[in-house]
């Protein structure tokens, strides 16, 4: 089989038929099993009994039966020195074998014994009377009998179909080079045909092959695929396989169900295995993946437990389309809805009278997908990878695929981790040591403080709140094995993190199952659910108009007030705001909770299978069914709720979310026997919809101790609904040629959407790509491929763009109908993304160290723009098409492995990304994506600057104020630099994640200075000729010069850390002899920060997730440092 | 077998294509179109109470943002933290409350002009009651037009924008253009009410219950044209249009029309109701006493002590307590601002007697306070002042009236204020968005830097 190209993401459902197809073939041309056969092979062939028929009619002649189906069934032996008559017995009752034999033919009391998984009965028959001079003769009716070893002819076994052309039969055996120990799961298939298997646990195999030369052909995922001519009188093949540490030859998505090698790979694909996605605990899958990948800036919007997180693939792709990469788990394209939880209804912080915004500091439901469950993760950056996805793929395509079981040994695995989070960063606030500034400050209420000319005591308000530390706990668990012809894989977690703020949580329930399932001969399932709940508290966080949020209240009350709890259990009136936070955060409640279920499904249908061409019939559906429930309760005892009049307040939020795909490809592979070429050839079609209805509920005045809305005397409700369709048709053709060097891709996808102004037009996204690999021999260098590709990929308008909206209301009881605020566009389409990316990618020292570089633009044409009218012509925003984005960046992915012993292991790997935006042209005025107004820095679309640039009042020489750009969002680069350190059992491994430059726009302290409450407001520093405060100065400046708040974000993080010991097996199995393995781990999640941000943390984002106006730091979530310690036990 | 599973695969591949349609409408509101190609009295009803409830957000803005201008009150909210904006400025096109006392006026506007261009398809409305809407809207666009005119003054505003909304904005006319086309508004309303009938076809709120026929609605219309007459010193007009409106020197002084605010679901609360409104102190210790020795009433009825409130160096412990619960309503327009009117113009005209008369009415009724010492031989200035110093009373936190009558008389300066920094301004720029649509730099696109 030629594997430069290999059916993805289903090529191991492919492969397990492939295996099947040959196990007929070995029927049919003879010796079974393994064990058997490796007896007969050579010398050992006169100690091991054969398997023979009954004489007919007495006759001399007797049949070889070591194929008969009773002997092919699989037990699982454990015998330590048992008398050989009992080790009969036990082993022919698990395999429901009737044997008699005569006592005085065998030592029956001789000491045996066999530990062996998962073999055939023959196979334990052998071991068992190897040596004791017996056959084994079955009757008719499949009754044994030992006979004395038979030393008439033996014939062939019986014929069961004709076979095309001689064949041969070949054994061996695979291992690890660099531990020497034997490789199960080990393809092992003939060179340009389709015959293949796979080695057992132990190593071996056994393949029937044409007569002749032969070239084998063994792989094995992590493992550089290795190639062995076997000359035509070579039986036996052992064969010892490489690890790749460096992931040169992983398998790469490029279509929609085919995949190719890294090694060919014409784009920059990043991947992420298994291993990097669990290296260190973490809540949600983006943050797993943060600084491991160039070109993923991947950046938290707070603290909170849970998630919250933006994955931004080269830079801004859209600017009012959709923010988000697609993410596509087994095939299915999953829902990374963010749904806000109401607490804008309490806050006001958007307006006030919607009960949810995107200040809400929403969960994205990226959160309920299990690390741990992860075998990998691919990033299709960029149009020119990702146009096969089409008017959904603008922002990159995110491939994660999850666990599959493997043929062989059951194994299971268990890990229970404990740990905590603590506050890892405050702000400090300014001490008062004088009466007459804290009245002046704070006015006459703060005056009976310093009485009598004392100074107060200060309390640590920030501690008081984010102080906590409560245990945090993790048990995952997970089995899988499987035969031949069906692997399974089981998992579970559960998970609960304490929040370092009261009622601040997040829990994770999950269960996931996969089914891989070969039925007859043609087909294979591949088959995966995942189920669960997962649950957070998120507090009161962000922007906020009533003083309530955390961070919105602290910095306006003075250290020398106490907010703690008094002795009767209330919390005392905070005089200098309208809420005492310490209360808030003990009483109120905002929780949410989600039940998640995502079903996939794969069938492969071998429709032709030739040796030289292949045609498959893949069809991949799968449904994302989410249901959430968010619910916000403020009490009526609250400080501010007592103030404002509404008592107690409670917002309930109930949202569906259904995602549904199916898509069907043919995929023709043909080969020439020449070999001179592979043709990988694609056609597909695909639909797929989603569905989103939401509830809020938003109850006023209870007076009691419940949440329930009907428990008010008012209630607001709003439902929401989204309703998406989408259908596309893809073509692609991939040709591997020139011994595998060159590669040339070419395809096309049409898409129509519901969301376009126009549903049943076709917009098409072609792409193509070319990698060569020279033919570079040297003891340095050895390989280099150049690569080229261009594609395009689109970015559809959000629901509802294209309508021009009566919004229907209410006048005290009676209905309203205002305009809605959006012109109608009556021409919306696509966005367009032109992606040319090159690169080249350089192996060192036989694959001990790598180098790619990569360099891309993007021109996003056809821009979704929201027009800002004139607000004289009574609509503020129209959606229209037009302009052109241009982002141009350079990525480099370098990895080393400079030791790989068997007692010392050491890589290292490094990322460098660095991407520039402009706006090359805008057929609109200069308009605002989102964000607060020009004081308070403002974002704005502008022809010829960043999009993610700053604006802001500044005050020119002459005094006067204007708009003018005073920073950019987007930073200059991310750096992300890790390693892995194995000494003999013991491992460490870090990983660093940096950014230089960007812009956070710093409110937060904008809070402390309005309030002259921040820690440096008093600190002295020169302005011209005069000494002022330093927070007062900031102040004084605002809002004239706005660049006072806009604060370079750059960070060096210390992202991940582990270390941990693998006990070695014989501390093990003192464990219990259940145990495989167990390992032993402390890790810690961004334990150190180093910035000059004076913010809580460089990552933030008041609106959430954004295509530009991130980086808006307002009374955030604080961060936190986590730690875990962990016990891992493998059986 | 293989052929039959190969044909099996085309014909699923082929079999999806086209199955299901793309086609999703909007599930989650009314369309425009929708009304254009169909209207129908209910929703022209609809949209007629709506542009009620865009002039009740309108009012609600303006009685915080001009009222922090006039120095009524300030926000003193932390988190809101724009108080600076207000009262040091400067102000640029682009702030919050440049562009909330602008776009809604306008979209109320466009859907004015939606109803009005579609009026006459609309099947199930007779002649009297398409009158009696026609009436009812175009006195609302010159509501609106009224508070984006009082705000730009000399600057001048867009008028005519019943355009396609696609198009370049409509040119700015002067201010003496829109004052006119205001009036021409305000007397085609008048014309359509009086041939109205007597009852409108949609259902009206209790704020506007004395004013719910086509007949009582014109008192309203008169009444807010006697506004716009005193913007333009027009005296005399002043003086027949209140004539011809609601006003009452019998009836009680609150007599009138206004905004209802409510809990139910898709309306809105009283959004001034918020504990953080605190009013200028300037305004308690300026009070006048009543003979008992009491402050004036007004400010005893309008605002309570409270503990003293410091921020950004304001400082007040005085809170409002005008609008006592989330839905209390805001006053549109009222007897005692009617009877403030007239004696403001009939001091206009000379009639100092009579001015007199009025202001002591108020002066009596609602400060609780005796006669004032002025007669009308005293300066027109004292008189004025006098005038001046009852609407700051009366009509303080309801809709920005300190801010337009100081600045018509120049007087802003003698406003209170309590930081050096601060400043009065006299006029608000235009919105970015409105500034950075047109081609050339009118005089309203600029900074106010105030005085």
């Amino acid at each position: 089989m030629e594997c430069g190209t290999c059916a993805h993401p289903t090529w191991r459902a492919r492969l397990a038929g492939v295996g099947m197809m040959i196990a007929i073939a070995l029927a049919a041309t003879g010796p079974l099993p393994a064990q058997t056969m490796l007896a007969s092979a050579g010398a050992l062939s006169e100690h091991a009994p054969r398997f023979l028929s009954e004489p007919v009619d007495g006759g001399a002649i007797r049949t070889d039966m070591s194929h008969a189906s009773v002997l092919r069934r699989r037990v699982t032996v454990s015998l330590t020195q048992v008398p050989l008559g009992d080790a009969l017995t036990q082993v022919a009752a698990l395999g429901g074998l009737e044997v008699s034999y005569s006592p005085d033919l065998i030592a029956l009391t001789r000491l045996v014994s066999l530990h062996a998984q998962d073999i055939t009965l023959a196979g334990a028959l052998g071991e068992l009377l190897f040596d004791s001079g017996v056959d084994v003769q079955l009757s008719a009716t499949g009754h044994a009998t030992l006979i004395r070893r038979f030393d008439g002819e033996v014939a062939p076994p019986p014929v069961k179909a004709a076979v095309s052309r001689q064949t041969r039969v070949i054994t061996g055996k695979v291992i690890d080079t660099r531990s020497g120990s034997p490789l199960g799961a080990v393809q092992v298939a003939v060179k340009t045909t389709l015959s293949g298997t796979h080695t057992k646990d132990d190593g071996t195999f056994s393949l029937s092959i044409p007569s002749g030369a032969t070239t084998l052909v063994f792989r094995r995922i992590g493992y550089k695929q290795l190639e062995k001519v076997v000359p035509p009188d070579v039986n036996v093949v052992n064969a010892g396989l490489d690890q790749d540490v460096l992931k040169l030859e992983e398998q790469v998505v490029t279509g929609q169900a085919t995949g190719v090698s890294k090694q060919n790979l014409a784009n920059a694909v990043s991947t992420v295995s298994a291993d990097q996605v669990a290296a260190v605990q973490s809540q949600s899958v983006e943050q797993a993946l943060q600084g491991k990948v160039a070109g993923a800036d991947i950046s938290a919007n707070s603290g909170a437990p849970g998630g919250g997180m933006q994955v931004r693939l080269r830079g801004v792709s859209s600017i009012i389309g959709s923010n988000d990469p697609l993410y596509v788990v087994d095939g299915v394209i999953i829902s990374n809805a963010a749904v806000a939880s109401g607490a804008n209804a309490i806050t006001k912080a958007a307006s006030s009278t919607a009960i949810s915004s995107n200040e809400d500091n929403a969960t994205n439901r990226l959160a309920d997908l299990d690390p741990n469950d992860i075998e990998n993760i691919e990033f299709l950056k960029g149009a020119s990878a990702s146009a096969i996805y089409g008017s959904k793929a603008a922002n990159g395509v995110v491939i994660i695929t999850t666990k599959r079981g493997h043929a062989g040994r059951t194994k299971a695995n268990i890990t229970q981790r404990f740990g905590f989070s603590a506050l890892s960063n405050e702000l400090g606030q300014r001490t008062f040591t004088d009466s007459t500034d804290a009245v002046n400050v704070f006015g006459a209420t703060a005056a009976p403080y310093f009485a009598d000319g004392k100074i107060p005591a200060t309390y640590d308000h920030e501690k008081e709140l984010a102080g906590y530390k409560p245990l945090s706990f993790q048990t995952t668990a997970n089995v899988g094995g499987g035969s031949e012809n069906t692997q399974y894989y089981v998992s579970g977690i559960n998970e609960h993190d304490g929040g370092i703020i009261l009622n601040t949580y997040f829990n994770k329930t999950s269960m996931s199952a996969h089914l891989n399932q070969t039925v007859g001969s043609r087909v294979n399932l591949d088959i995966g659910t995942t189920l669960g709940h997962t649950s957070s508290g998120r507090g009161l966080t962000n922007n906020d108009n009533i003083g309530a949020s955390y961070y919105a209240s602290i910095p306006f009350i003075p250290n020398f007030f106490n907010l703690q709890e008094l002795p009767n259990g209330t919390f005392p009136n905070n005089p200098f705001g309208t809420s005492n936070p310490l209360q808030t955060a003990q009483l109120l409640h905002n929780d949410e909770g989600t039940y998640r279920g995502i079903l996939s499904g794969t069938a492969t249908v071998h429709l032709l299978a030739s040796d030289h061409n292949t045609l498959n019939f893949i069809a991949i559906g799968g449904a994302d069914v989410f249901s959430q429930t968010n619910s916000l309760y403020s009490p009526p005892t609250l400080q501010f709720e007592v103030e404002d009049g509404t008592l107690g307040e409670s917002v309930l939020t109930n949202t569906t979310n259904l995602n549904t795909n199916v898509n069907f490809n043919l995929v023709d592979v043909y080969t020439p026997s020449s070999g001179a070429f592979s043709a990988t050839s694609q056609f597909g079609i695909s639909q797929e919809t989603r569905n989103q209805n939401q509830n809020n509920t938003y109850a006023k005045n209870l007076s009691g101790n419940l949440s329930n809305v009907d428990k008010g005397t008012s209630a607001v409700v709003a439902e929401t609904r989204q309703n998406v369709v989408d259908q596309g048709l893809f073509l692609q053709e991939e040709f591997l040629t020139l011994n595998n060097r060159l590669l040339l891709t070419a395809g096309a996808r049409a898409d129509r959407s519901s969301n376009n102004a126009d549903n049943n037009t076709l917009y098409f996204y072609p792409k193509g790509s070319a990698s060569y690999r020279l033919p570079v021999t040297g003891p340095t260098l050895t390989d280099v491929k150049f690569r080229a590709a261009v594609g395009e990929s689109g970015n559809e308008p959000l629901y509802g763009q294209k309508f021009g909206e009566l919004a229907s209301n209410n006048y005290a009881g009676i209905a309203s109908q205002q305009i809605g605020g959006s012109l109608a566009g009556p021409d919306l389409r696509p966005e367009r993304v032109l992606e040319v990316e090159g690169g080249v990618d350089l192996t060192f020292f036989k694959g001990a160290a790598t180098l790619g570089i990569t360099g891309f633009q993007k021109r996003v044409s056809d821009l979704l723009l929201q027009r800002s009218l004139p607000p004289s012509l009574g609509y503020t925003t129209e959606f229209l098409n037009g302009g052109v984005l241009r982002t141009r960046g350079i990525e480099v992915e370098a990895s080393v492995a400079p030791i790989q012993t068997k007692t010392v292991q050491w890589t290292m790997f490094a990322n460098f990304a660095k991407n520039a935006s402009i706006v090359e042209t805008l057929p609109v005025a200069p308009f605002s994506p989102g964000g607060f107004p020009t004081e308070f820095g403002a974002f704005e679309i502008q022809a010829g600057h960043s999009p993610t640039q700053i604006i802001g009042n500044v005050t020119q020489g002459n005094g006067n104020v204007v708009v003018g750009t005073i920073g950019d969002a987007n930073p200059d680069y991310k750096v992300g630099l890790g390693g892995n350190f194995t000494y003999k059992h013991a491992h460490l491994y870090f990983l660093f994640n940096a950014q230089k430059g960007g812009d956070d726009i710093d409110l937060t302290q904008l809070f402390y200075d309005l309030a002259q409450n921040s820690s440096d407001y008093t600190t002295p520093i020169r302005k011209g000729d005069t000494t002022v405060g330093k927070g007062a100065y900031r102040v004084s400046q605002w809002p004239t010069n706005t660049s006072v708040y806009v604060q370079d974000a750059s960070y060096i993080k210390l992202r991940e850390i582990t270390i941990s010991y693998d006990l070695p097996l014989y501390l093990v199995q003192k464990l219990g002899d259940v145990f495989s393995s167990a390992s032993v781990s402390a890790s810690g999640r961004n334990l150190i920060t180093w910035t000059r941000y004076p913010g809580l943390d460089p990552e933030v984002s008041n609106f959430g997730n954004q295509n530009i106006a991130r980086n808006v730091d307002v009374a955030p979530f604080p961060p936190s440092r986590t730690f875990w310690f962990g016990l891992s036990l493998g059986f | 077998m293989t052929r039959s599973l190969v044909l099996v695969a085309l014909v699923a591949l082929g079999g999806t294509v086209g199955c299901a349609d793309t086609l999703v409408p909007d599930l989650n509101n009314s369309s425009i179109a929708g009304f254009q190609a169909s209207p129908t009295g209910v929703s022209a009803g609809a949209i007629s109470i709506g542009l009620l409830r865009g002039a009740r957000d309108n009012a609600a803005n303006i009685v915080e943002t001009l009222g922090m201008f006039g120095r009524e009150g300030y926000e003193m909210s932390g988190a809101r933290g724009d108080l600076p904006l207000y009262i040091i400025g400067p102000l640029v096109p682009g702030s919050f409350f440049v562009q909330n006392i602008w776009s809604g006026q306008y979209a109320d506007l466009r859907a004015a002009n939606v109803v009005l261009d579609a009026l006459g398809n609309v099947p199930d409305l007779t002649t009297a009651q398409k009158e009696a809407m026609r009436g009812w809207i175009q006195t609302f666009e010159a509501y609106d037009l009224t508070a984006l005119a009082m705000t730009r003054d000399t600057f001048g505003i867009p008028i005519a924008v019943d355009i396609p909304a696609t198009g370049s904005p409509a040119p700015i006319a002067t201010k003496a253009q829109v004052y006119q086309h205001i009036l021409n508004l305000l007397d085609s309303a008048q014309t359509h009410l009086q041939a109205g009938g007597s009852s409108f076809s949609f259902a009206l709120p209790p704020g506007m219950a004395n004013f719910s026929t086509p007949a009582a609605f014109l008192t309203l219309n008169r009444a807010l044209r006697a506004r716009v007459d005193l913007l333009i010193s027009d005296y005399a007009s002043a003086e027949t249009d209140l004539a011809a409106s609601f006003l009452t020197t019998t009836g009680s002084l609150s007599y009138g029309a206004s905004f209802d605010f409510t809990n139910n679901s898709g309306d809105e609360t009283n959004p001034r109701y918020e504990p953080y409104y605190y009013a200028e102190p300037q305004i308690v210790a300026n009070a006048q006493l009543q003979p008992g020795g009491a402050r004036d009433e007004r400010v005893l009825t309008k605002m309570d002590s409270v503990q003293q409130f410091a921020f950004d160096g304001i400082v007040s412990e005085w809170q409002f307590t005008l609008y006592t619960s989330p839905t209390s309503s805001i006053s549109m327009i009222r007897n005692e601002e009617l009877i403030l009117m007239r004696a403001e113009a009939e001091l206009g005209l000379g009639q100092n007697a009579q001015a007199i008369a009025d202001i002591n009415l108020i002066r009596a009724e609602s400060g609780g306070l005796a006669p004032t010492t002025l007669t009308p031989a005293s300066s027109a200035n004292d008189l004025l002042e006098e005038l001046l110093y009852n609407k700051r009373y009366s009509l303080m936190w309801e809709g920005g009236h300190s801010w337009i009558d100081y600045r018509q008389y120049n007087k802003l300066s003698e406003l209170p204020n309590q930081l050096s920094t601060e400043k009065f301004f006299p006029i608000l720029p235009y919105p970015l968005a409105e500034c950075q649509a047109l081609s050339t730099s009118p005089e309203g696109c600029t900074t106010v830097n105030g005085f």
